[in-house]
C-alpha cells in the first residue's frame, strides 16, 4: 500500500514543482540541467523507496509511476483542460516576422535564443527569415521559415 | 498515387493490432496489481494486517501476513498481566523465526535475553501488575517465502502464525 502511495505522492510533487517552474525549466538539456536532473533523482530516491529495498517495493513503485503517467496521458488525450493544467499551451513568440515582446519577456526568452533555435532546426541565420516562432508545451522553440509558409 | 512521394515504411498492421491488444491487457493487469497492492497483498494494507492469540488469551500477536525481503515490518505482542511471574514476563520466540527476520530493535528493551535450544527467551520486568505489556519488535525480512513463527510465555500454549516474505 505505502509503495503505491509514496510513488503517487512523489509524482504529484514533481509534477507541481516542474509545472510551476515553467516550460523552460528543463527544455534544453545543458550540462548543468543534466546534473540537476541527477541530483533531483538522487534526492527523490529515498522518498520513493523508504527503507524498503526489496524487489517487490521497487517493482510496485515503478509500476505505479508508469501507470500514473499512462493514465495522465489518457486524460490529456480525452480532456483538453487536463492538458492545459498539466502541460500548459503553446505560445507564439514571433508572428509574421515580428517579435512579440510580452510573451518573450514572460518566458525569459531573448532574440538570441530564438535565433539559436532557428539555426539548429532550420539553418536560418537572421530574424528576417523567420515567419513564426512558437514556444511549444515541451519547452522547445519551433521555427517556421518565411519561404516555407509563403509557399502554401 | 498521383505524384505523391513514395514512403517506405516497414509496417505490419496485423502485428500492430496484436501489439495493441497485448498492451491493453498489460494495462488492465497493471491496474489490478496496483489495486491489490493498495489493498495490501504485497505488504502493508488491510489484506496484510492480522493478528493471532494463544488459546488462553494470555498472549496476542499482531503482525503482517505479507512482508518483504530487506523491508521493515513490526510484530506487536500483547501479554496479559497474569503471565507475569515475580514481576517478570518471559517471552519465548522460536529461533527459526528469528533466522527469517532480523530483529532491529525491541521496545521496551528486554532486561535479559537467554538462548535456548530452539527458542530465544526475552525477559521483561513489569512494575504494574494490572496492565498488559506490549512489546514491539521492529524486524527486517531476511529470508524469502513462507515462515512460521511461534511465541509464547511459560505455562501457556504458544501463538503460531505464518508470514510470507516477498523477494
Amino acid at each position: 500500500m505505502d509503495s503505491v502511495l509514496r510513488a503517487l505522492a512523489v509524482y504529484v510533487i514533481l509534477l507541481v514543482i516542474f509545472r510551476l517552474a515553467g516550460k523552460r525549466s528543463m527544455a534544453q538539456i545543458t550540462t548543468f540541467d543534466l546534473l540537476l536532473l541527477l541530483v533531483v533523482s538522487e534526492a527523490t530516491q529515498q522518498a520513493l523507496l523508504g527503507d524498503d529495498f526489496s524487489l517487490t517495493n521497487a517493482t510496485l513503485v515503478i509500476l505505479t509511476l508508469v501507470a500514473v503517467e499512462r493514465g495522465s496521458d489518457f486524460l490529456r488525450w480525452r480532456f483538453r483542460w487536463f492538458t492545459r493544467v498539466t502541460q500548459s499551451v503553446p505560445v507564439v513568440l514571433v508572428s509574421r516576422g515580428q517579435m512579440l515582446r510580452e510573451p518573450m519577456a514572460r518566458h525569459h526568452i531573448n532574440e538570441s535564443e530564438i535565433l539559436a533555435a532557428a539555426r539548429s532546426s532550420q539553418g536560418i541565420s537572421s530574424m528576417a527569415q523567420i515567419d513564426y516562432a512558437i514556444l511549444e508545451q515541451s519547452g522547445t522553440i519551433s521555427v517556421l521559415p518565411k519561404s516555407q509558409t509563403r509557399q502554401q | 498515387m498521383g505524384g505523391e512521394p513514395k514512403v517506405t515504411v516497414h509496417g505490419d498492421a496485423v502485428f500492430q493490432r496484436r501489439e495493441w491488444r497485448v498492451e491493453r491487457g498489460a494495462w488492465a493487469l497493471a491496474a489490478v496489481l496496483i489495486a491489490l497492492a493498495l489493498l495490501g497483498l504485497f505488504g502493508a494494507g488491510p489484506l496484510s494486517w492480522t493478528g493471532a492469540g494463544s488459546p488462553d488469551g494470555l498472549v496476542h500477536a499482531e503482525y503482517e501476513r505479507f512482508t518483504r525481503e530487506r523491508g521493515p515490518t513490526t510484530l506487536e505482542v500483547r501479554i496479559a498481566p497474569e503471565a507475569a511471574q515475580q514481576g517478570r514476563i518471559r517471552l519465548g520466540v522460536s529461533q527459526d523465526y528469528l533466522e527469517a527476520f532480523m530483529v532491529q530493535s525491541i521496545t521496551p528493551q528486554p532486561s535479559t535475553v537467554v538462548g535456548g535450544t530452539d527458542t530465544l527467551v526475552y525477559e521483561f520486568e513489569v512494575d504494574r501488575p494490572d496492565t498488559p505489556l506490549t512489546v514491539t519488535f521492529n524486524l527486517q525480512g531476511e529470508q524469502m517465502w513462507l515462515h512460521q513463527g511461534e511465541l509464547g510465555v511459560e505455562g501457556s500454549a504458544p501463538v503460531r502464525f505464518r508470514q510470507f516474505v516477498y523477494p
